[in-house]
Formats: structure tokens, C-alpha cells, sequence
């Protein structure tokens, strides 16, 4: 028979099943076609001929319809595949929806896991592990200084080292630029509404923007000869501020506002999404730098610097190095050369994620941990129901093996089950993400955390969630899935009917599984007491002032009004005339450091009866400059000598205070009154008048400091001197916050062009220090209070299940006597000994654990016996409890009815 | 999958779908019913009828299975689908639609525009 032209033939062999299909069809065609043709009376070469010619172009054909066959293979593999998938998952739900207890526990307990580590993982994402929004981030880095004298380790950069940098580093870094905060009193021009307004503020260099590589949305930055001075007075401001104080306007550009009394041309709006130095800076200008009046050695300044491509951090470090020597002769030097050289000053290169991240990586890598443990101790739980689920239907699974049903499909059925669990349980955890991440970023806990604006769910974040909820349901499913493999249909089947103790075997698992929960839960326990022992550590220092009733406020004096000294002066005299008068007020003074607040002077200080060594750098102590009477305001007791006494323009001081610890470091064995010190190299000598109690001006965690109380009004070379900037402490005999618009009031009604800011009780700066401990103390506990609650859950299901297998055998040994208490020991003791097995487990793993802990702590060593000892009294306690119900659920079985069942 | 839309790629598809209303056939059959019915006028390229064939399998509107020939031999025998049948007289309606339409459109004159606006 002649199945078409002979090259459809010969290649048959080696054709795959589709091209054979279409090869034949093809032929039967072409076959039929020259028959039909033969019958007409042409031979059979020309009817062969004439098929083909009729045909078409054969190859052609047969190509397209092996294209279309192989679609076709595609496409029905695609719906099979789905269709088996359907069914499983359609099966799995109508399981599920007969055991909607165990579901909706299953659900809860993922939900929760999940969504606490997606939680975490979200701040973490966002903060550490998502790259800076500038261009090529990785190429930023941060260039500091260290240092070596007393008092400090680490420098920023001044004014020369950066114009040293910036004009000999080139072969390492493409562009550099400086940056310093400052607050600001803005007011526009013309506007009638609203007074001035204190604002966030940065003063940079021309290349802060080109080496950030961020453009404005209008406008321009800052051209390479406006941070010179004589350059013309812009800005750029933020879109915030662009947004709220001026709707959007398009016309911004160009606009003239007053900044400190100095009018500004706007020159552009940064993007929304731009929030370098700072979330809140709201405006931009340039800095006038000027090499030939710089300072060295006053390191002031921020530098960020954009490395070349193909350049390590070694070598820009090398070339920084190189140069930094030539700073003595290239600039105008302040301090001698000698000293220079004994303070060690060698530069640092930092990446600037790790220099903006700083130390709140560590703390949201031990939250990530502890949320990922959270995770396992629920997986475990969930592992050990899916066991239960998988032993009650072990009858069930024997027989449907002995009939047939194959050994893969039973495990896929588990398998379903726990990814439909997880699916549902990762969507909800989500859900909980999101409102979580909410609720962080408006909790006061977390504002100090840096880079929360960029904080949100996005498809990484989803990512994650999508692959944790699936290493959960393998995780929860593995073990009932590899266990259902050693089902023996005709032992299951002989076992199930009457034998005394079933399922010792299978209880053996959920008891290593609840050891394990016992013991994860045991680290996030202890973790969170080592926490609540660092918190109460911190509320039991004194902060070395009375911060009830007590007011503070700042006030900065800007524009030419206030360029006299006398001016100011005249200003505070009458602020505090006015707010003495107020009803309430019990004494009211200036002082430039606020406690527990940041930014405040420094200084190197040289005692007089305490020579250095030629060229050897004196300490850098904290000044602070205060009115008389601040003491008594703060309630600080002034340990021996006296306050100030009376201050103005013609009664100046050349008298200093300082604080206790200062005091005890260089007078310890006789009275420092009468001693003398000074604030610079050079300067005039000022003799020690008082000695205050110690306080905690930066933070309650650090040590007190030496510090140097100077009185505000005092002398320089051109005569008097008043600062331009200072808080106002009040002390009340009621509420701080009540009497706020009464101060604001008096302050406005001095002068209505001057805004107040930074008003806060001194009691509310005191109860939010701790903010950043209070936080990972709150999230910690809460971890460990699921974690435990889901332990003890954990305990409580093994005992009652090992009651319910052991019904049979409790009967028996009460029926030959055991008695009620015998029975409720036995089974308790199973517990108890469950949970000291996890508990020691535990200890080890604290043990280990806390010690990424370090830093975090106050006070406290990782391996506080305390803390440890009350986490494993807890622990075991609350084990106890979580076994009496099981225990006492035993003993008060009747014994004839165990007897009876089955 | 980048699906076409849901109506028919062209004539051939259509008259595959005809010819397969009455009783499943092979390709040649079809091609037989074609040129018999429309008298040869139709002169469709054999060939093309049979990336059409697979096309309407791969969208479920016929179905093929291997069978035998009237005459002994091995073939390809194409059913249609209740899907495809559903397509056929959707797609039948829609041709004498067009069909209509065109020949008013061809028979107009400009004096029935005309009338039409007065």
C-alpha cells in the first residue's frame, strides 16, 4: 500500500508520536486524492503529482500543524495538571470543613506566626535590607574621623577636612558633599496667616545633592559657587512643606522666604520620597564655605561622599589617609601643631547604610529571631495536631490502603491539607502585617527607629510571606506525611480494636514536639525578662533632677532685632519677669542643654592645677549655659558652694559650676571651689564657684556627666556675649502641659515674630528615654506571651490525648486499686517531666541566644541568673498548671466505663 | 495563554464546521464535501484545511480519533464538540448578518442616501 511521496516514509522512525500522527494523516490524504485522480484514467505517477500539486506546499503544512499539535500537548498538560490540583484542594477544604476546629486552630496559629514575622520582617526590610533611595547607593559612604582623646572616639569632619577632601581625594571619590542640621524660624513674607514657624533644616555644600544623585521635582539644586560666601541667598525646600504651607503651588520657584530673619529665593522642591539628613528636614541651603576662614580642628560637619566606580573602601581610606597630613599647611590652624599630632585624628570610611542604620540593625535582627521562633513553636503545635488529625484517621488510611488507595495519594492528602492551612493562614498573616506595620509606625516606641517612612508591604515583603507559609505547611506536614508511610494495614486495623496501650509509639513524637515548643518558648521568655530587668534597672536610676511640674521650651532669637547682646539680653530679662508673674509658676530659668534632649555645646576644658604635657589634648566635656536660679528650677542640689549670683549685662561672671562626677575626677581629695578652669587653649582662667549633684543630661542609660555649668551672660574679646538660642526650664505648682499656652502666650506677646518649639514636660522627655528599651521590651514580651500560651496549649493537648489513648489502662489500675491522686501524679508527672526536658533544653538555648542580646541591655548581663532562674520558675509553673486539668480529667474516670469502651 | 477572540479565524474554520454537522470525517472527507458543495468555486488550498483542523481541536470545537476509512485504511476521523456546534450556529447567523448587510451596503445608490435624510 502507498502511504504518500517516499520522504514522508523514510524518516519515520525517529519522528516523535505527534509528527507520526500528522506525517499519516497527511499521507491518507494524499493517498486518497491520487486514487480518487486514478480513477479518472491518470496513471499513477501524474495522479501522485497532481495530489501534491492540489495539496499545496507539504512541509509548510506539516510544520504549522506539528506546531499546533505540540500547543495543543501544552495546553492539555497545563489543564490536567490543574484539574488533579483542583481536586485535591477541593477535597482538602471539604476535610477541613468537617473538622472546623481543628481548621480554624490550625488557621489562628498560622495566621499569628506568620503574621508576626511578616510584621518584622517588613520593618526589617525596609530599614536594613532595601537599598538607600539614591542613585548606585552602594557606592555612598559616610567619611568620619577617629580620635584619641579623653572624653570622645569618633569625630565628624570640619570645615577644613572636607575642602582638603574635596580638593585632593578626587581619584577615589567622584563627588562629596557636607551637611549640618540646624533649626530654623521661618517666616514668608507677606503671609498673614500664621506666626513664624521652627523648622528642620539642613545647610549644605554644593555636592551634597549631585553626589546623593537625587534630582528636584522643580527647579534646580544648588550650583557649584552658591556654597561660597557672597552667594546668592536660595533654598530648596521639602515637598512637605512645598504641600502644607504653600498647597502645591506651581509658582514656588522663585518665591523669597525669610529664613532666620535672612530672605531666601526658593530655588526647588525635593521629591517626596527624599529624606536625607533627616525625615523632617524641611529645607535646604547652601553652606558658606570659605578656605581662607576655616576651623580645622571644629569638626561640625557631616560628609557624605560618593566612591568611584570600582573603588573599596581601603582605598579611598589610603588616599584619605594620604592627605589628611597636609591640612596643617593648607589651612589657617586653630590649635598648635603638637596637639594635633597627639590626637590621633585618622580617617573613616563608612557605608552609608550601616552610618543612617547604626544600631537599630541589631535590634530588629533579635525581633526577626524572636518572631521566627515564635514561628517554629507554632509550626511545631500545628505539626503535633496534624499528628492527632493523621493517628484518628489511621483506621480510616488502613483501610483505604487495604483496598488499593496508593501510598502517594494518602500523602498528598496531608500535604493539601496543610497548604491549604498555610495559604489561608499566610493571607490572614498578612492582613495582621499590615495592621501591624500601622501600628508601629505610629507608636511612639518606634520613632526613633531610622528609615520608618520607608517602611511598607510590597511584592518582597509578599514574597516572603508567600515562602514562609509554604515551609510551614511543608514544615507541619512532614511529619504525619512520613509517618503515614509506616502505616501497616493489618497491624493499624488489629491495634484499633482492644489492646491496652495504643499509640504509645506515636505519642513519643508529640512529646519531642511539645519539648521542643517548651523549649523555644523558654528563650523568648527569657529574652523578654532579661528586657523587663534592663527596664526596671533604667526606672531605678536617678536622673539627678526633679522632673514633676517642671516646663521646658526653646526659643531662638533671629533677624537684626536681636544682634546686640543687649537686645537679648533685654528679651530674656523680661521673659522671665513675665512668666514669674504667671499663677502657677514657682521659679522660672534659661539654660541652653535640656535634659535628655539631644545637641549641646562641647568643648576641650584644661584644669589649671592639672598641667598636660606639651601638645598633649586636653578632655572634651559637655558645657551648658544657664541662668541662676536653674538649679533650684530643676530641682538639682547644688553638693557644696553656691549658685551664680546675679547676672546681666553689667554684672557679668567669669565664675563656672560644675557637676559631682567632674568634681570627683580631678579634686577627689580636696574642695575644687576656688580651682580654676578653662574652655579653650588659651583663653582666660574661670574659677569653680559650685559643685551640683550629678544629673543624666543624655540619656538615663549613659553614666552622669562631666559637665561645665558656664553662666549665659558672659565675656568674650568683643565684651559681652548672650546666646541667640535657649530653653526656658518653668516649674509649676500644677500641670507642665496646662499652663503651655499661657507660656506661649507671654512669649508672643514679648515679640508675636518669634516661634516657640521643642515644648515639652520634663517628666514626659523622662518617661520616653527609655523609649527604644520600652519597645523591645514590648515586643519581646509579647512574642513570649504567644509563644508560652502556645507551649503550654502544646502540653495540655499531649496530656489530654495520652489521658484519652490511656483510658483503658487508667481504668485497670484503678479498678486494682490506684486511687484518684495516685492517677492525677501520674499523668502530671508526665507533664511535669515534658516540661522540665524542654525547660533545661530552654537554658541551653538561652544561654546561647541571649547573647546577640548585648547592646540591648541596661544593666544586666545576658546570663542574669535572675532573669533565667524567674524564666524557668515561670516556665515550670505555668507547666503545672497546664498538666493539672489533663491529670485530674484522669483520675476522675470511672473505672468500669474505661473498662467497658470498645 | 494569548487566546484569539472567541469568533472564527476565517472561512475555512467555517466551512470545516459545517461539513462536520452532518457526521464526524476525515480531512479528506472534508476537503471532498467542500469542493462538491461549492462546485469547486471555493478554490481552498487542500493543504490549509489541516492547520485549521488542528487549530478548531486545540480550541476543544471538534474532536479527532484515530479510525478507519471506508475503504480499509487508517484515518484521522474529526467529530464536532457540543462547544463547536454551539460556535457553528452562532458563527452561521453572524455570516448571514454580514451577508445581509453587504449587499444592502453593495445595492445602495446615492438617491436612497438621499431619501433617507429628507
Amino acid at each position: 500500500m502507498k502511504l504518500g511521496p517516499d520522504w514522508l516514509r523514510e524518516r519515520r522512525f525517529w519522528r516523535t508520536p505527534v509528527e507520526r500522527d500528522v506525517d499519516d494523516e497527511l499521507a491518507f490524504h494524499l493517498a486518497m486524492r491520487a486514487e480518487l485522480l486514478e480513477g479518472t484514467g491518470l496513471d499513477p505517477q501524474t495522479a501522485r503529482d497532481a495530489a501534491l500539486q492540489r495539496f499545496g506546499d507539504v512541509a509548510d503544512v506539516r510544520d504549522r500543524c506539528i506546531t499546533l499539535s505540540h500547543e495543543r500537548e501544552r495546553r492539555m498538560k497545563h489543564l490536567e495538571t490543574w484539574t488533579v490540583v483542583q481536586q485535591h484542594v477541593r477535597f482538602a477544604f471539604r476535610r477541613l470543613h468537617a473538622a472546623p476546629g481543628f481548621a480554624v486552630a490550625v488557621l489562628l496559629m498560622l495566621a499569628l506566626g506568620i503574621g508576626a514575622t511578616t510584621t518584622v520582617f517588613t520593618v526589617v526590610d525596609g530599614i536594613v535590607l532595601r537599598p538607600l533611595p539614591f542613585a548606585q547607593p552602594e557606592r555612598l559612604v559616610e567619611l568620619t574621623h577617629s580620635i584619641a582623646i579623653t572624653g570622645r572616639s569618633t569625630v565628624d569632619q570640619s570645615d577644613g577636612t572636607f575642602l582638603l577632601y574635596q580638593r585632593h581625594a578626587t581619584a577615589s571619590f567622584a563627588s562629596m558633599g557636607a551637611w549640618r542640621t540646624r533649626g530654623v524660624n521661618l517666616g514668608v513674607i507677606g503671609a498673614s496667616d500664621g506666626g513664624p514657624e521652627r523648622l528642620a533644616a539642613a545647610t549644605v555644600s554644593a555636592g551634597f545633592f549631585p553626589t546623593l544623585g537625587v534630582a528636584p521635582v522643580r527647579g534646580r539644586v544648588f550650583r557649584n559657587d552658591e556654597d561660597r560666601p557672597g552667594a546668592p541667598a536660595v533654598m530648596l525646600i521639602s515637598d512637605a512643606l512645598w504641600q502644607r504651607k504653600f498647597g502645591g503651588d506651581p509658582g514656588i520657584v522663585g518665591k523669597r522666604l525669610r529664613v532666620d530673619g535672612t530672605e531666601r529665593e526658593v530655588i526647588g522642591v525635593m521629591p517626596e520620597e527624599f529624606r536625607y539628613p533627616e525625615a523632617s528636614t524641611a529645607l535646604w541651603y547652601p553652606v558658606a564655605l570659605d578656605p581662607a576662614q576655616v576651623s580645622p580642628a571644629s569638626f561640625n560637619f557631616h560628609v557624605v561622599a560618593r566612591l568611584r566606580p570600582g573603588v573599596g573602601n581601603a582605598a579611598a581610606l589610603a588616599e584619605l589617609n594620604h592627605y589628611l597630613p597636609r591640612l596643617l599647611d593648607e589651612f589657617p590652624f586653630e590649635v598648635p601643631r603638637e596637639m594635633w599630632e597627639q590626637a590621633h585624628v585618622r580617617p573613616l570610611v563608612t557605608p552609608l547604610r550601616d552610618a543612617i542604620v547604626g544600631d537599630s540593625a541589631r535590634l530588629l535582627w533579635v525581633l526577626l529571631g524572636a518572631v521566627g521562633l515564635l514561628l517554629f513553636i507554632a509550626c511545631a503545635n500545628v505539626a503535633s495536631l496534624f499528628l492527632v488529625r493523621a493517628e484518628g484517621a489511621r483506621r480510616d488510611l488502613a483501610i483505604r490502603m487495604a483496598l488499593g488507595a496508593g501510598r502517594g495519594a494518602m500523602m498528598a492528602q496531608y500535604a493539601y491539607e496543610a497548604v491549604v492551612l498555610a495559604a489561608g493562614g499566610g493571607a490572614l498573616g498578612v492582613l495582621l502585617a499590615m495592621l501591624g506595620v500601622r501600628a508601629l509606625r505610629l507608636s511612639p516606641a518606634a520613632s526613633d527607629l531610622p528609615r520608618l517612612a520607608e517602611v511598607g508591604i510590597d511584592g518582597g515583603v509578599l514574597l516572603f510571606a508567600v515562602a514562609i507559609s509554604m515551609l510551614s505547611a511543608l514544615a507541619v506536614s512532614l511529619i504525619p506525611v512520613l509517618r503515614s508511610r509506616r502505616v501497616a494495614p493489618g497491624l493499624v486495623l488489629k491495634e484499633a480494636s482492644r489492646s491496652a496501650t495504643t499509640g504509645r509509639d506515636r505519642q513519643r513524637v508529640r512529646s519531642t514536639l511539645v519539648v521542643a515548643q517548651v523549649a523555644l518558648a523558654m528563650v523568648l521568655v527569657a529574652g523578654s525578662a532579661l528586657m523587663a530587668r534592663s527596664f526596671s534597672r533604667l526606672h531605678d536610676v536617678q536622673p539627678g533632677f526633679d522632673a514633676r511640674g517642671v516646663l521646658t521650651v526653646r526659643v531662638a532669637l533671629s533677624g537684626e532685632r536681636y544682634t546686640a547682646p543687649a537686645a537679648r539680653w533685654r528679651f530674656y530679662e523680661q521673659v522671665l519677669n513675665d512668666l514669674r508673674a504667671l499663677p502657677g509658676v514657682r521659679s522660672a530659668a534659661l539654660l541652653d542643654w535640656v535634659p535628655l534632649s539631644s545637641g549641646h555645646d562641647d568643648s576641650v576644658v584644661q584644669m589649671e592645677d592639672h598641667p598636660l604635657p606639651a601638645g598633649a589634648v586636653p578632655p572634651d566635656l559637655p558645657l551648658d549655659y544657664v541662668s541662676p536660679g536653674l538649679f533650684a528650677t530643676l530641682g538639682i542640689p547644688i553638693v557644696t558652694g553656691r549658685d551664680f549670683g546675679r547676672l546681666d549685662l553689667e554684672h557679668t561672671s567669669d565664675e563656672v559650676i560644675i557637676s559631682r562626677a567632674l568634681a570627683e575626677h580631678y579634686w577627689k581629695d580636696s574642695s575644687p571651689i576656688g580651682k580654676r578652669l578653662r574652655p579653650s587653649l588659651d583663653g582666660p582662667w574661670r574659677t569653680i564657684v559650685g559643685v551640683v549633684e550629678n544629673a543624666h543630661m543624655e540619656s538615663l542609660e549613659r553614666p552622669p556627666e562631666e559637665l561645665v555649668y558656664f553662666p549665659f551672660v558672659g565675656v568674650n574679646e568683643d565684651g559681652t556675649s548672650v546666646p541667640g538660642s535657649i530653653a526656658i526650664a518653668i516649674r509649676t505648682t500644677g500641670d507642665p502641659a496646662a499652663l503651655m499656652p499661657q507660656v506661649r502666650t507671654a512669649l508672643h506677646t514679648i515679640d508675636p515674630a518669634l516661634p516657640t518649639y521643642d515644648e515639652r514636660a520634663l517628666a514626659d522627655r523622662l518617661a520616653s528615654s527609655a523609649a527604644r528599651m520600652r519597645f523591645v521590651m514590648l515586643m519581646l514580651g509579647m512574642a513570649s506571651a504567644v509563644a508560652l500560651a502556645i507551649g503550654m496549649v502544646g502540653l495540655y493537648g499531649v496530656l489530654a490525648y495520652g489521658v484519652t489513648l490511656r483510658r483503658r489502662e487508667i481504668g485497670v489500675r484503678m479498678a486494682l486499686g490506684a486511687t484518684a491522686g495516685d492517677v492525677t501524679r501520674m499523668i502530671a508527672r508526665h507533664g511535669i517531666v515534658l516540661a522540665v526536658l524542654g525547660v533545661s533544653a530552654g537554658l541551653a538555648g538561652a544561654l546561647a541566644v541571649t547573647r546577640v542580646m548585648h547592646g540591648l541591655l541596661y544593666g544586666v548581663s545576658p546570663t542574669d541568673p535572675v532573669a533565667l532562674a524567674a524564666t524557668c520558675a515561670t516556665l515550670l509553673l505555668v507547666a503545672i498548671a497546664a498538666s493539672w486539668l489533663p491529670a485530674r480529667r484522669a483520675a476522675s474516670i470511672p473505672p468500669m466505663e474505661a473498662l467497658r469502651r470498645d | 495563554m494569548a487566546r484569539p477572540e472567541r469568533g472564527l479565524y476565517g472561512t475555512v474554520e467555517l466551512l470545516v464546521l459545517k461539513a462536520l454537522s452532518w457526521e464526524p470525517s476525515h480531512g479528506f472527507g472534508i476537503s471532498r464535501w467542500i469542493e462538491l458543495v461549492s462546485r469547486d468555486e471555493l478554490s481552498v488550498q487542500e493543504g490549509s484545511l489541516y492547520p485549521a483542523l488542528y487549530r478548531l481541536e486545540t480550541e476543544g470545537w471538534i474532536e479527532a480519533e484515530w479510525g478507519v476509512s471506508e475503504n480499509g485504511r487508517r484515518a484521522k476521523f474529526y467529530a464536532l464538540t457540543p462547544l463547536g456546534r454551539r460556535m457553528l450556529r452562532a458563527e452561521e447567523s453572524r455570516w448571514r448578518q454580514f451577508v445581509d448587510t453587504m449587499s444592502r451596503v453593495l445595492a445602495a445608490t446615492p438617491r436612497s442616501m438621499a431619501e433617507e435624510t429628507r
